[in-house]
């Protein structure tokens, strides 16, 4: 296993909120602006990569009847700490992200990262998966949220571009809105990856019409 | 199973691991939770406000209550001796967002001493209310609740570009200064006792705390002001320095030392410009003549004229009826700054002197400001309207000042209050766009803009909207008083001219005397509408109609008197026109009536222009 796998699964290939949809309730409530969604990102990376490191550091101990339960408390843990922590330093976005760091716990990226990969590797590669992993969520969380705050308020990261009582498209800042953002960012991204998916095939010679297994 | 198979089966291995796992996980954040955590309350947002001082929350107590917004959090510091509050101020004008402001308040020096807007109300960054702003509010001692009562910043207003913004932070600000001065300091707004005192007066009249007029006048301090639920009631209390008396002799006496009174005055501000009652809320040391009795006697009822003229000097031997007096004779003048915004308004479309006309006309449309007669020097008799149109979509409400013309029935001239062209207003319609839609509209029925598109522009449908129906308010005013305010030019012009239709204005149609206001005509009768300007004692707008056929004067009527005070001219004197050429010969000889000299040459001004204009 190459770290460069780990790294381009966790940012491109698997992808959680672009590829693989998961974690879709944060997506939609906090990427209303770039600046919650950053915090988000950064909130949701620090939980996998620690929870990564302990139920790997604990899977030959965590029996398999209880691992999902042991896996919640840990990664129960360490929301909690950073809950905590961004409540002390940042109030702002603790009072912005309100109950969704709390339902970081239930994310379903971090206890799939956690069964998945986690519990069955060593624990150097496993934080790195969380790191990646991690990284691509706030990645891609980032740029919804630039994208939406750009249109619906005219800033970016609380930065004023243009008067937004002049020109602005407040539907961008509604639940629908941030809906239609994720399906067009999951649209453009699968159609960019699908094409430079079938670039590199086609250096290689294979043949792009065979579909990929599942 | 015996006790070493069980403590060797799979089930206790699971139970066994959660359990570590969960002390573990306990463990660690028992060790973490006195270095990150935070106490409900948000006391964080306390923090670093006043160097080295901390806050604990206290209690907020639930029986406060403000007009201006709510208060949220209380807190105090655990050393020194500072208040911490965060309040909401309500929203000021068409602001969509509250302002959330944390203010810390020295409880030794008893001001502000550092403030955190915590949720900005502003819709963007040029309306944030500055440094500068906040700074004032720190060199304000708070003795009582009304601390932050009505300040103004900047010239302007509250603050000058963004005066919403500063008003729904002041609101917030003026939450804070309430909820200490009445629990911290136990203050009690002074406003609120001399209410009480106010409602006693009259049964069923009762007064709420309103907007101090914008007035200055030397030795009084106009502290508060009231309204009350009767029509053109008002109260105000003012502090009083009186410097003499009068002894009982009427001879003035310099008091050694000025004395300061606070008197209340409840005045009719309807037609009589009455002094209806007042109350002295200083301490009354006189024990011989009560204010009442003295104010019953010598002021309550009697008009501002006999106010000014005839107030005996002798009963005021002592400070507090000095005062009295002081203030009633002042009272019409603070009444008339109540009105004086309006007056400038109206100087902004007319030259004319208007007087206040008190109509009942009320508008789901907006409100209806002020509406005064007057005698415009190109259009004759007007009525000035103006309204305030509540704002349709998203851009402020509109003012408009209206000038209709009372021989005519038409809207004459219009100007809005402020450039309603800056941002913060949606894209306007021209000014030829909206002259050539309510320009000479005849306003006599409600419905009169109705139909109006032509001043609706495309992209600019809230304003265009707003403006129109601002336009329809004034029509509705105008027709709901039709009988007051209209000279009832057409049906005149009906009588002696039947089914005469109004024809295209000429150009010059003022003159140096006279200025012709429209002109009908039918088959064979044409009819001039001409204004005569007032001459000498001849105050009032002489507005008459002549009807002219075949080059000869067929009829004068009279739709408007000139003269005042009971000198009317006569049909007769107008009828001596009658079969005159209506030429500047044929009218060469003018016929006095006599007694009413100054008003005869009004008309024979307004007969030699019109027939100077029929004949150009």
């Amino acid at each position: 296993m190459k770290i460069k796998d780990i790294a381009l699964d966790g940012v491109v290939r698997q992808n959680p909120t672009l590829r693989l949809v998961l974690g879709t309730c944060p997506t939609l409530a906090v990427t209303t602006v770039a600046f919650d969604s950053f915090g988000m990102g950064l909130a949701v990376t620090f939980v996998l990569i620690c929870s990564n490191i302990i139920i790997s550091l604990l899977r030959n101990i965590i029996p398999d009847q209880v691992r999902i339960p042991a896996f919640i408390m840990i990664i129960a843990t360490f929301v909690t700490i950073v809950e905590m922590v961004i409540k002390k330093f940042v109030p702002d976005l603790y009072a912005s992200l309100g109950n969704f760091l709390a339902l970081i716990v239930v994310n379903c990226i971090i206890l799939g990262r956690a069964e998945g990969f986690a519990s069955k590797n060593p624990v150097g590669y496993s934080a790195l998966d969380g790191l990646f992993m991690g990284i691509g969520f706030t990645l891609a969380l980032t740029i919804m949220g630039s994208f939406r705050e750009i249109l619906s308020k005219g800033s970016i990261f609380g930065l004023q571009i243009w008067d937004a009582s002049k020109f602005s498209i407040s539907f961008f800042g509604t639940s629908a809105g941030a809906f239609l953002t994720y399906g067009l960012f999951i649209a453009v991204f699968t159609v960019c990856y699908n094409a430079v998916e079938n670039k590199s095939r086609h250096k290689l010679g294979v043949d792009v019409s065979v579909k990929e297994e599942a | 199973m015996s006790a070493k198979q069980f403590f060797t089966s799979s089930s206790f291995k699971s139970i066994a691991v959660l359990l570590v796992i969960a002390i573990v996980c306990v463990a660690l954040l028992s060790i973490l939770n006195p270095l990150l955590y935070v106490e409900v309350g948000g006391m964080t947002d306390f923090d670093g406000i006043i160097d080295g001082v901390s806050f604990a929350q206290a209690e907020v107590n639930p029986e406060f209550t403000s007009a201006n917004g709510t208060l949220t959090t209380a807190a105090k510091s655990t050393t020194g001796n500072y208040f911490g509050y965060i309040a909401t101020g309500n929203k000021a004008g068409d602001k969509p967002n509250a302002y959330t402001v944390l203010a810390v308040i020295n409880g030794d020096t008893k001001k502000v001493e550092g403030v955190k807007i915590l949720s900005e109300g502003a819709t963007s960054s040029s309306y944030n209310v500055t440094e500068e702003v906040i700074n004032m509010y720190k060199e304000i001692e708070i003795a009582d609740p009304t601390a932050f009562d009505g300040l103004q910043f900047g010239a302007g207003g509250v603050m000058a570009g963004a005066t919403q913004s500063a008003k729904t932070f002041q609101n917030a600000m003026m939450v804070i200064a309430q909820y200490y001065a009445t629990y911290e300091l136990g203050a009690v707004d002074p406003s609120l006792e001399i209410i009480e005192k106010l409602n006693a007066l009259e049964e069923g009249v009762t007064y709420e705390k309103g907007e101090v007029y914008d007035y200055t006048a030397e030795g009084i301090e106009v502290l508060y002001h009231f309204n009350s639920s009767a029509e053109g009631k008002i109260a105000y209390v003012a502090d009083v320095t009186v410097t003499s008396v009068y002894d009982t002799a009427g001879k003035e006496v310099e008091l050694s030392e000025s004395k300061t009174v606070r008197v209340a005055v409840v005045y009719d501000e309807s037609d009589g410009y009455e002094i209806v009652n007042v109350i002295v809320l200083s301490e009354y040391t006189e024990d011989t003549v009560t204010v009442a009795e003295y104010v019953e006697s010598r002021i309550a009822g009697k008009s501002e004229t006999i106010i000014k003229g005839t107030t005996t000097k002798k009963q005021t031997n002592t400070a507090e009826k000095a005062a009295v007096r002081l203030l009633a004779l002042d009272s019409f003048e603070y009444s008339q700054a109540g009105t004086g915004k309006y007056f400038d308004m109206l100087a902004t479309v007319s030259d004319a002197t208007f007087t206040q006309v008190k109509v009942t006309t009320q508008s789901t449309l907006g409100t209806i400001n002020f509406v005064a007669t007057g005698s415009d020097s190109q259009h004759g008799p007007v009525v000035g309207v103006i309204v305030t149109a509540t704002s349709v979509g998203a851009n402020p409400n509109i003012t408009l000042i209206a000038l209709v013309s009372t021989v005519t029935d038409q809207v004459v001239a219009f100007a809005f209050n402020g450039d309603i062209t800056t941002s913060g207003y949606s894209p306007c319609p021209t000014q030829e766009q909206l002259e050539g839609a309510y320009l000479n509209v005849n306003v006599s029925t409600a419905t009169a803009f109705d139909d109006i598109t032509d001043g609706i522009v495309s992209g600019a449908t809230n304003t265009s909207d707003t403006i129109k129906n601002a336009f329809k308010m004034v029509a509705q005013v105008y027709s709901e008083n039709l009988e007051t305010l209209s000279l009832g030019a057409s049906a005149i012009v009906e009588e002696i001219a039947a089914g005469a239709t109004a024809t295209e204005l000429k150009e010059n149609n003022a003159g140096e005397n006279a200025v012709v206001l429209s002109v009908y005509a039918n088959a064979d009768t044409t009819v001039y509408v001409v204004y005569g300007k007032p001459q000498g004692i001849a105050s009032n707008a002489g507005v008459f109609a002549v009807a002219v056929k075949g080059g000869k004067i067929t009829a004068v009527k009279m739709i408007s008197d000139p003269s005042s005070g009971g000198y009317a001219l006569s049909q007769d004197t107008l009828d001596k026109y009658v079969n005159a050429d209506f030429t500047e010969s044929g009218l060469a000889t003018s016929n006095v009536q006599t007694g009413t000299t100054f008003s005869s040459n009004v008309l024979h001004n307004a007969l030699l222009w019109a027939a100077t204009y029929a004949n150009a």
